[in-house]
């Protein structure tokens, strides 16, 4: 199956990050189609075809979930953890987009097979090399490490020049 | 014979008296070292004797100056035996001339001291050596006064010995002041003894222990060896040791006393605790001389069977033998208690002795009543020893012979008591007085012998002469009578004496001349010869008697004067007795050689004044106020004094000196003599001292300790007993038990007094109801007092009131309890305390989670809002908008930074790191990889390979040397290409420098530099939060690890980071 074609589910409760992902989403011209939903409830009901999301032709499972940690209801590891308990769902790529790099999240997230664990926010580059990454697992390269995350911050600018943690004199 | 043959002292000598006998006018010149006051006291004395004609004239001389010596002095001949003693002696001993002579003085020491006496004269005569001994001498009072007695050997000019000559010095009160001394010493040992303390002293100078017996059992150590303190400290638990040496060293300091318990090895893994006291001793510029102290064997109490088997044995061995008794005299009341061997010993009953003084008295002989009494009296009195023998009269006739001593005991210096044992030694005194009889039926024969007797009819012609006569004059019998007796007359003397015999008769005077006789075979003897009339029943004179006594000797009186000086010189220069000789003024006129030695001064030194200088000027005002007092009181002076010599050496002397006076009363000079007490004083003052340290140990031990009498009495109590009762020990002594401690108190032990008097030692523990103190309970220990009989006169008594710590002990246990209760609310509220920082840790990292998602989400939308109104409409808005806009950038980039670091740094700081080998140079390069900033062509970066490995958490690790190398980067100045250099340096720690070639930083902020919100102030603008160091230190700090810098604030910075090395 051409991953290409595949939907995109976007797990997300802050509309001013879905808003950014669009924008990187749309920089990085990927074509995926892409699927919202607001918190952990609605994402189990997406991914596992229940109530409003039973109509698979209108909402395909997944190539690819894009999965906010952070939200409402239910949390984003549950929500991972549940697929992981699903045999359909075993396999299914996820990649974790979150805020902060906490260690203890990116180790969960490591143990429930997440296929890379991003920091909010997302830019082109970074999903870019992230879906090259995805591809090149479903043509079939060998299960990597999670990806070493690319710094969790954000993406440079022309005014601000890009900067170690701290930094003093 | 019965009637006088000795004429009158009144009758005026006649005739020719001096007929052949010079003047003795030996003269000694200033070449024989004697001054010449001492012929002239010879003359005198001379003249004196002479009419003793027992004597000759030269022993007369010599006598006359031995005799002023104020001290005892005799001599021997090269046999040992004695050939004079002078007058002190026969005033002294009350023994005549004769007694004292050959070993007749002998019969004035005292029976246990005689073997010993003799024993060593011996053995200093086969030496030829000098002597000293200590022994008692019989008064003439009968009480034996103890003596010292010092010999030097007079040696001839070829080396043979010729006798010895020595003096005497009565030195009983001295004697009495030690037996004292040490019995307090022997009392209070006993009482530390009885307390079960050992006593020790630490000498500072040389950090020897001296222990006692106790206190080297309690340690373990054998008595006899010196320890020092650091060896003793050695066997101490090593977790005492030092406590043990802090509380020495405090008491020292301080002054206080020393008290601390601590276990000492006894071997074999056994321990053994002990409770040692003590106090300080210090000298007298205050610095530490010692310390001295008790030691307490506090671990176990030990049963004593073993102790108490022994004494019963002992005790009954005394008492059974029927040659001793004991006795206890109490003066007030004036009852005498005996034991049952006494009653046998006196030949009396309990029924029939009366059981006062005067029926003790009653049973002594009555020739020997009066020195009983008077003995009694003056132990009384004076504190004499009791000790003499008498002779005891028993009812049934028998005479016994018996020694008897006794102690005093005194309640406020008053006697109140005394205690005695009396021997039966009426075998030995027989043997030794069926001896002495003898020995005085041979002395009797042989001083008469040498005279001659005669008895003449009225005409004065010879009728009978006796042996002796005979011998003398070398006739016969026949050739004797009538005038045939004048043959026998030397013919020079013959035709004189014939006419004032026969004119002596006619006109009936006494006859008392002195002449020669010449014998047939050419010997000539001097005699003196003497008459007077006999007459018979009826008073008709019937003829004369008279007697010729041999003065041969007398009468070669140059000779003899001349020896007479020679003996006195050899004694004057041999005596072991300082002598000296002064003018009325008091103005040496001469000293012989042993003063010379103890003085330290030569003869010439000496001379009149010069002798004072060899006194210890503290004793100069002393000796001559007693010697101005002697001279008003016209008596011999006595006293003790100091000699230092020019080397510093001080010797103590005791020094007599008497006046001599001519016949006019006049005041001719002193003669003194210097006795060297030196030992003595040194000993003396060793036992005092000895005696002193016990007094004050036991006094203040904190132990409480009595000696009683068999009567209940305090003999002695410490300051912790009296205190007790509120009472000073002075209170107590001489109380009894009753009276102290109430009627009660004593029912309740007197059990365990009845066992101590019977000779055992008795340890109880118990509750003591005392009158004033209420119920005690007490731990108690009592150990017999033995009289040197083996009668038991007392017993000492340790106490411990454990009232007091029984309720401590209880109040502990009770403030145990409640502590315990205490600890376990503390644990209940330590766990609770935990639970809640745990939970507020747990709500501080929830919080932390909630910036690090929910604050940071506003920032990204502010940041991606202004990134897209820019991109979207940035061609619409003019300049200052645009700027507007990239401001907003900015400082959302920037907020986002800040909170990014500070939850870095937060985490950083909780986080739990578990520590691993951790591969730096990769690490390194793998950070590098990271930053593009630290890559070519941003920057330089050469890793000096290989870079050791080290021990700490990998992604602090990281994060520092993220932080450190961008850092590093970041604060170069303005068109420098930034160029670092990282390198380690290995050991037990590595060190990992980063090497950049900013600008540095001045060393005044070094030390800011690592502090959270901490910035430099520099001369461009420099983006950072101040954060990013402050992780590497607390990061590092997490991982045991350090971090500086080294930077002289323009060549650039060396930062350095360090970490234990990799285990592997």
């Amino acid at each position: 199956m051409n991953f290409d074609a595949e939907t995109l589910l976007l797990v997300e409760d802050n509309e001013d990050d879905v808003f950014i992902f669009k924008r990187a989403y749309r920089q990085a011209q990927i074509k995926n189609p892409l699927q919202v939903v607001q918190d952990g409830e609605e994402a189990s009901d997406y991914l596992f075809g229940r109530g409003r999301f039973a109509d698979r032709a209108k909402y395909p499972l997944p190539g690819l979930v894009l999965l906010d940690l952070k939200l409402p209801l239910k949390g984003g590891l549950e929500v991972l953890q549940e697929l992981r308990e699903r045999p359909e769902a075993a396999e299914l790529c996820v990649v974790v987009l979150t805020s902060s790099a906490e260690e203890r999240d990116i180790a969960r997230a490591r143990g429930l097979r997440a296929q890379a664990y991003l920091v909010k926010p997302p830019s082109p580059a970074m999903l870019t090399e992230t879906f090259a990454a995805v591809r090149a697992r479903r043509a079939g390269a060998p299960a990597a490490e999670i990806p070493r995350i690319a710094g969790d911050r954000f993406e440079e600018s022309e005014v601000a020049s890009r900067e170690p943690s701290g930094g003093e004199k | 014979m019965s009637t006088s043959s000795r004429k009158n002292s009144e009758s005026a000598p006649r005739g020719r008296r001096r007929s052949g006998a010079p003047e003795p006018t030996v003269a000694p010149s200033a070449a024989d070292g004697l001054p010449a006051i001492l012929p002239k006291i010879a003359r005198e004395f001379a003249g004196l004797r002479k009419n003793g004609k027992t004597t000759t004239t030269s022993e007369a001389d010599f006598r006359a100056r031995a005799d002023h010596l104020p001290t005892m002095m005799w001599e021997t001949d090269a046999t040992g035996a004695c050939v004079y003693v002078n007058a002190r002696w026969h005033e002294f001993t009350g023994q005549t001339a004769a007694e004292g002579l050959g070993d007749g003085w002998l019969d004035a020491v005292h029976p246990e001291d005689r073997p010993r006496t003799v024993e060593i004269f011996r053995e200093a005569s086969v030496a030829r050596r000098g002597f000293r001994l200590e022994y008692r001498l019989r008064r003439s009072d009968g009480i034996f006064r103890w003596m010292l007695g010092a010999g030097e050997p007079r040696v001839g000019t070829k080396g043979e010995l010729q006798g010895y000559v020595g003096s005497v010095i009565d030195i009983t009160e001295r004697r009495l002041a030690e037996d004292a001394a040490r019995e307090n010493a022997a009392r209070l040992r006993l009482a530390l003894s009885a307390a079960r303390l050992g006593d020790w002293s630490w000498d500072a100078t040389t950090d020897v222990v001296t222990l006692s017996e106790r206190a080297a059992e309690i340690f373990g150590v054998a008595s006899d060896q010196s320890v020092t303190w650091t060896a003793l400290r050695e066997r101490l638990h090593i977790d005492d040791r030092a406590r043990a040496q802090l509380a020495v060293e405090r008491a020292l300091r301080e002054r206080a006393d020393y008290d601390v318990e601590y276990r000492v090895s006894m071997g074999e893994g056994a321990w053994r605790w002990v409770a040692a006291k003590g106090r300080g001793r210090y000298g007298s510029r205050g610095e530490v001389a010692g310390m001295m102290g008790i030691v307490q064997d506090v671990t176990d109490r030990r049963a004593a069977d073993e102790q108490v088997r022994a004494s019963e044995a002992r005790l009954k061995l005394a008492t059974s033998s029927g040659k001793v008794g004991v006795w206890e005299w109490e003066i007030r009341n004036d009852r005498m208690t005996w034991t049952d061997s006494l009653y046998v010993i006196h030949g009396v009953t309990p029924e029939t002795f009366g059981g006062r003084g005067e029926d003790f008295l009653a049973l002594i002989h009555p020739e020997d009543r009066r020195p009983v009494e008077r003995a009694i009296q003056s132990s009384l009195d004076h504190n004499v020893p009791y000790e003499l023998e008498f002779r005891a009269l028993r009812p049934n006739g028998a005479i016994v012979w018996l020694f008897t001593n006794a102690i005093v005991m005194r309640e406020a210096g008053e006697p109140v008591r005394m205690i005695g044992a009396t021997f039966d030694i009426t075998a030995r005194k027989r043997a030794e007085l069926g001896l002495r009889e003898s020995e005085g039926r041979f002395r009797t024969l042989a001083s008469h012998a040498p005279v001659g007797i005669f008895l003449t009819d009225v005409n004065g012609d010879a009728l009978f002469v006796n042996e002796t006569w005979r011998t003398i004059a070398g006739l016969a019998p026949e050739q004797v009578r009538g005038k045939g007796w004048t043959e026998a007359l030397h013919p020079d003397d013959r035709e004189q004496v014939e006419h004032e015999w026969y004119a002596a008769v006619r006109e009936r005077r006494s006859f008392d001349l002195e002449y020669r006789f010449r014998r047939p075979d050419g010997v000539v003897t001097w005699v003196q010869g003497s008459a007077v009339e006999f007459r018979n029943a009826s008073g008709g004179l019937v003829g004369y008697l008279g007697t010729i006594v041999d003065i041969t000797q007398r009468k070669s009186a140059e000779v003899a004067l001349r020896e007479s000086e020679k003996r006195f010189r050899t004694l004057a220069s041999h005596a072991p007795v300082g002598i000296f000789l002064t003018d009325p003024k008091g103005e040496t006129i001469f000293v012989n050689e042993s003063w010379c030695v103890m003085a330290g001064l030569r003869p010439d030194e000496a001379m009149g004044r010069g002798w004072s200088r060899a006194m210890h000027p503290d004793d100069r005002a002393r000796v001559a106020a007693e010697w101005s007092a002697a001279l008003v009181q016209n008596r011999a002076s006595m006293a003790e004094y100091r000699f230092v010599r020019h080397d510093g050496t001080v010797t103590w002397v005791q020094g007599n000196a008497v006046q001599m006076r001519d016949d006019a009363g006049r005041l001719v000079g002193y003669i003194g003599t210097v006795a060297d007490l030196t030992q003595r004083k040194a000993a003396e003052e060793q036992l005092r001292a000895r005696e002193a340290q016990l007094r004050v140990i036991s006094m203040n031990a904190p132990i409480v300790l009595a000696h009683c009498s068999r009567d209940h009495r305090y003999l002695f109590v410490n300051r912790a007993y009296a205190e007790r009762f509120g009472l000073k020990p002075e209170a107590i002594l001489g109380r009894t038990l009753a009276e102290v401690m109430g009627e009660e108190a004593v029912a309740a032990i007197r059990p365990h007094i009845e066992a101590v008097l019977a000779g055992q030692t008795v340890e109880f523990e118990g509750e003591v109801p005392y009158r004033d103190l209420g119920k005690r309970y007490m731990r108690v220990s009592y150990v017999p007092d033995f009289a040197p009989d083996g009668t038991v006169r007392g017993w000492l008594a340790a106490v411990t009131d454990f009232s007091d710590r029984r309720r401590m002990e209880e109040a502990l246990r009770e403030s145990e309890a409640r502590l315990q209760a205490h600890a376990e609310d503390l644990e209940v509220r330590v766990a609770e305390r935990t639970a809640s920082l745990r939970e507020a840790i747990a709500q501080m990292e929830e919080f932390s989670y909630s910036v690090s998602h929910d604050l940071r989400a506003p920032l990204r939308a502010m940041n991606a809002y202004a990134q897209a109104l820019v991109e979207d409409y940035g061609p619409q808005l003019d300049e200052t908008a645009r700027g507007y806009l990239e401001r907003i950038q900015r400082s959302s980039v920037r907020m986002e930074k800040l909170t990014h670091d500070v939850l870095t740094y937060s985490r950083v700081a909780r986080a739990e790191v578990k520590l691993a080998d951790i591969d730096v140079e990769q690490l390194v390069r793998d950070v590098v990889s990271q930053y593009r900033e630290l890559q070519s062509p941003a920057a330089d970066v050469e890793v000096v390979a290989p870079l050791a490995s080290v021990h700490g958490h990998e992604s602090s690790l990281g994060q520092c040397l993220a932080n450190l190398l961008t850092n590093s980067v970041k604060f170069v100045d303005r068109g420098v290409k930034p160029r670092i250099r990282i390198y380690t340096e290995a050991g037990e720690r590595v060190r990992l420098w980063i090497e950049d070639n900013g600008i540095g930083i001045a060393p005044e902020y070094q030390a800011r530099l690592f502090r959270v919100f901490e910035r430099v102030p520099t001369r461009l603008a420099y983006e950072g939060t101040g954060i990013g160091l402050a992780i590497v230190r607390k990061a590092m700090e997490k991982m045991g690890g350090t971090c500086g810098v080294v930077s002289d604030g323009r060549n650039g910075s060396r930062f350095w980071i360090e970490l234990p090395k990799a285990n592997a």
